[in-house]
């Protein structure tokens, strides 16, 4: 009964501190990490609030496109921020 | 330093298991939708699925597929035309690339490459899959081409850009594909409208089964299976519309320096 509530509630609090070392990190690869871990998250509490239709669309697209998309645009430019 | 490298290391085990118990339904996290539904979500389970009266469903067990795809088809439609134009957009930023095989390249360690080797596959079955699956089981067109957009990405940056030239996955033919792909969607769109105006019976445009003064469907029964008709083909169409474009992306932004140098030229005279 209260499952769903309490995955919710902890995915979503992983979210907030995963999104906050991803802004405090200064290596930028490290950060496309965090950042595709914080798109499960999001993914995850989709499929707790039923819907797998946007949980499909997100995962590839949070944790395996936009990820690469800044590993190709780091390679292009420099990895560390100053 | 230490502290930073546990850190990464618990967040990505977690990672993983978070993306595997998502991925396979009713794993870790068990959940069930309740048994009391809403007279809103009654509503749309009756015109997605209900063979005992034709004029009011699309034969799509998919309830999403079925409104996106039958009961919403122009938004859905117009949708495609959007990421369409957005990519012709990258295109033109990019006008003058040219494609120089047999550059300098290097990819990742061994132990990288050989586990994606047998990754990669998986990865394109679950798209297609998705994809021929749209109307029975969650999933659909667009979610099935960013799926499967994952592949050439993971190439892109496990093997390097090389590896795809190899694969003979040119921006040529991609640009072609999905061209003929999101053509192939307006003409089915179409085709029933065009098919009455043949035999001199009434149809809408982007009709799907039958409905009230018209008698003509889409094919809606393979073998045992409910086909939904064109939801089935728009899917299909949708797939490589989206696998083409967002692969055209990926390579044109991955281009190296010497393939790019001609870009600017171009410009120029352009100007």
């Amino acid at each position: 009964m209260f499952l769903p509530a309490i995955i919710l509630l902890i995915f979503a609090f992983l979210s907030i501190v995963v999104t906050y070392l991803a802004i405090v990190e200064r290596d930028m690869l490290v950060a496309a990490i965090f950042m595709a871990f914080q798109g499960v998250c999001y993914a995850i509490i989709y499929y707790v609030l039923m819907a797998p239709d946007v949980t499909l669309a997100y995962i590839p697209i949070s944790s395996g496109l936009t990820p690469i998309l800044i590993l190709i645009v780091l390679k292009k430019t420099e990895r560390v921020e100053r | 330093m230490k502290k930073k490298d546990i850190v990464i290391a618990v967040s990505l085990a977690i990672m993983v298991i978070a993306i595997s118990s998502a991925l396979y339904a009713g794993g870790i996290i068990i959940i069930t939708p309740p048994y009391k539904v809403r007279d809103l979500a009654k509503n749309f389970l009756r015109y997605s699925y209900n063979p005992w009266n034709g004029k009011l469903t699309s034969y799509a067990l998919n309830v999403v597929s079925a409104i996106i795809w039958d009961y919403r088809g122009l938004d859905t439609v117009l949708e495609t035309a959007v990421l369409y134009s957005a990519v012709i957009g990258i295109t033109v930023l990019f006008r003058g690339i040219v494609e120089i095989r047999g550059l300098k390249h290097r990819g990742l360690s061994l132990l990288v490459k050989m586990p994606s080797r047998i990754v990669i596959p998986l990865i394109i079955a679950v798209g297609i899959s998705l994809a021929v699956h749209g109307h029975l089981t969650p999933g659909g067109g667009f979610q099935a081409g960013a799926v499967a957009t994952v592949t050439p990405a993971l190439i892109i940056t496990i093997f390097s850009i090389e590896a795809l030239y190899v694969l003979k996955l040119r921006i040529q033919k991609l640009f072609l594909m999905r061209t003929i792909a999101f053509i192939g969607i307006l003409m089915i769109s179409i085709s029933l409208f065009l098919y009455s105006l043949m035999s001199l019976t009434n149809a809408y445009v982007l009709q799907n089964m039958i409905r009230e003064h018209s008698n003509i469907s889409m094919p809606h029964w393979f073998i045992d299976v409910p086909l939904a008709g064109s939801v089935f083909l728009y899917n299909i169409l949708e797939f490589f519309t989206v696998f083409a474009g967002l692969t055209y992306v990926f390579i044109v932004y991955s281009m190296r320096r010497k393939e790019v140098e001609n870009m600017w030229e171009e410009v120029e005279t352009y100007e």
